[in-house]
This record gives structure tokens, sequence and C-alpha cells, in this order.
């Protein structure tokens, strides 16, 4: 996380100092990106993203998680079992302050589909008698979830290629006391093609 | 903007229509009818009333067509259980909650009383060595006091072991309509 904050923080000083002035480069409608950082948390995301008009894009991203990437939710700890985000796919719109063939500001908002694994919970079957039995197992189930996000989009290669510094929350709306559950997702480092 | 707002609203509504995952919760089935009670009644000061207890081991659960099988869930040989004692009180015009001391009640015991149960004198219900179907228990009440008294079975509820690495469930006694509980008994002098 701390290092996350560096990098960005980074990035927008040296973009602010060499390149004080956006250009504006070709017109591409097109981009697919994928978050740098997610290797390292023993996952991998692809997304692909679609301008519309000036300002905006909408575009879809699907992720697969490691064990690895779990550190970063801190949605589990108030169930009997623990929650293990196994993919997650999520539709998102964007609001670029700049426009979207420049380097910009963005607002993200997305939503979330994710795959969901929690262990501990109470899994009824039927045994070869014919009668309900109740196990102590891993249930999977699919679960709903909505984010936002913030990032800095900078431009290289005449506009083709791109690279963006993104933080993004996201909630499955579930409330421990009055705590909403969150989870760092669409974070980190991220590289893409633009055509 | 007009184009942000409506990819929005959709966004919203695609992950809207999937909702989130109940937790655990304790697992609660039905016993129906597992109070025998043969009431005589009039009672007099040094006789014992006994009623049993017993159910069977594959019960109804609400939600599933199949019965569930407690003994293969829980691995509980014995469900503890409770029941309560109201005397008839002058002085308030109703039935009043009286504490019985255990050396009054007769009946199997759990092994480990770690809890009194919902009324006290915590008894088990134990499972028949020898089909393995049915849970049984026999309760008797030394009775030492005249008066007009009722059995306190409304909440009368079975639970395996505390155990948290086992699943938690809960049997709840319900009597039917068609086979209501006389619970009501006198007690004279000798």
């Amino acid at each position: 996380m701390y290092r996350f904050l560096l990098i960005s923080l980074t990035l927008l000083t040296v973009q602010n100092t060499v390149s004080a002035q956006d250009s504006i480069y070709g017109s591409y409608k097109n981009q697919v990106f994928t978050n740098l950082l997610l290797p390292i948390l023993s996952s991998i995301d692809l997304n692909y993203e679609r301008t519309l008009g000036g300002n905006f894009a909408i575009g879809v991203g699907g992720a697969i998680y490691g064990d690895t990437f779990q550190d970063l939710s801190f949605d589990d700890s108030y169930r009997a079992g623990e929650l293990t985000t196994k993919y997650e796919i999520t539709p998102f719109t964007r609001l670029y302050f700049n426009g979207n063939q420049n380097n910009s500001h963005i607002l993200e908002i997305f939503g979330s589909i994710s795959g969901v694994e929690e262990s501990g919970r109470y899994i009824r079957s039927v045994n070869p008698e014919g009668f309900g039995v109740y196990d102590i197992g891993v249930k999977s189930f699919t679960r709903g979830g909505f984010g936002m996000g913030y990032a800095y989009r900078f431009l290289f290669m005449e506009g083709k290629l791109v690279a963006e510094a993104q933080l993004g929350l996201r909630t499955n709306f579930d409330v421990s006391f009055v705590v909403v559950n969150a989870a760092l997702v669409r974070t980190g480092i991220k590289i893409g093609y633009r055509f | 903007m007009k184009v942000f707002a409506i990819a929005l609203f959709f966004t919203v509504l695609v992950t809207g229509c999937y909702s989130g995952d109940d937790y655990n919760q304790t697992i609660i089935v039905r016993a129906e009818n597992s109070v025998r009670f043969e009431n005589q009644k009039n009672y007099v000061v040094g006789d014992t009333l006994f009623f049993e207890i017993e159910f069977s081991r594959y019960l109804e659960e609400d939600g599933f067509t199949t019965l569930l099988d407690v003994y293969e869930t829980t691995e509980a040989t014995a469900f503890s259980f409770s029941f309560g004692l109201l005397k008839f009180s002058d002085f308030s015009n109703t039935y009043e909650f009286i504490n019985v001391d255990s050396e009054l009640v007769l009946g199997p015991r759990p092994d480990d009383s770690s809890s009194n149960g919902f009324y006290g004198n915590q008894l088990v219900a134990v499972l028949d060595v020898t089909t393995q179907e049915q849970y049984y228990s026999r309760i008797g009440l030394i009775l030492v006091e005249t008066g007009d008294y009722q059995l306190d079975l409304d909440f009368l509820s079975f639970n395996p072991p505390y155990d948290p690495n086992k699943v938690q469930l809960r049997i709840e006694n319900v009597v039917t309509n068609d086979t209501s509980l006389d619970v009501g008994f006198t007690v004279a002098e000798e």
C-alpha cells in the first residue's frame, strides 16, 4: 500500500514538473491494459476500455486472484469462516477530466461480480440412506459489489502506450457493526495499449 | 455527462442482480409432540410424577424435503434439555415459575453440565443404543409441596453438546393442535 502511494506520488510529481502541459495525441477508441502489481500478489487481470464522447469511457475488467491478494481484503474478519475471492468481473465507467485522448486525472466507478469461496460453512447434502446431513466445508457463491477509484493516466509513444496509477476501493455491502466491508481492487500500476 | 450517467446506471444494475450470501446460523429442526405425559391430574405429597421425552434422529427441516439426520450431523449421542415448573399463587392470581432443587428431579444428566439450560436442571435425551433411531429420556419429579401446578414445556428444545468445530443445531419441540398436552395437576396432602 505504501509502495503504491509512493510510486503514484512520484509519477504525479514527474508528470507535473517535466510535462506541465498535456499533449494532444491521435484519437484511439480502444484500450487494453493490465495491472502490473497483481502478478506480485499471485493474481492477474485484463481490462478493455472503449471511449465514449470526449471525456467518458466504459469498459470491463476481469481478474483472477491468488491467495496473496486476500491480504488486501478487509471483509472476512467477522464471518464464521474465511472468505477467499477467486475471481472478479468489473464493468466500469470512467470520467477523464482532461479528455480521454490526453494525460488525465480519472474518476472511475465500477461494479463488481465476484466469485467467492467461504470455508467453515454449513453444507447440506443427502446421505446414501436418503437423509439430509450437514457438514462444515467450503461454499462457493457469487456476490455483487460496487466501488470507486481515482487514477492518473500517462500516454506514451504518440498515445499508443498507456501507464496508469490507480487506487480503487470496492464494497460488497456487507456491514459489520457500522463498518462496511471493503477491499482494494483495481488498484496498482497499469500498462496498456491503445488502438 | 448523460452518457456517463447511463453507463453508471447499467453498471449498478448489473451488479445489483447478485445478492450477498447468508452466514452460518444455528440449524433449527422440529420434533413434533416429543413429550409423553400420562397426567394423573391428582397427586399427593411424596408422589413422583413421570413424563417421557422421545424424538427421532430424523427430523423435518423447513425448506427441505428430506428429513435431517441429527445424529450424523452432530454426532451427539445425547441432547440436553430442561423444563420448568409453575405453581399457582393466590397472591398474584396466576401461575408463577418456581425453582426446583435438582435432588427432586430424576433422569439422565449430561456428562458435562456447563450450562443449566433455559429452566435449570439440565437433563438429556439419549440415543437408543440398540436401534440408534430414537432419542429417549424418562424424567421424574418428586412432589414435595401441595398446590396447583403446571409443567412448563413452552420453550422445550434439545441441544447437542457445544463444540465450535461442529455444526450448531437446535431441536425445537412442537405440539400439534390435535395432540395438545395437558400439563396441569394438583398436589394434595397425603
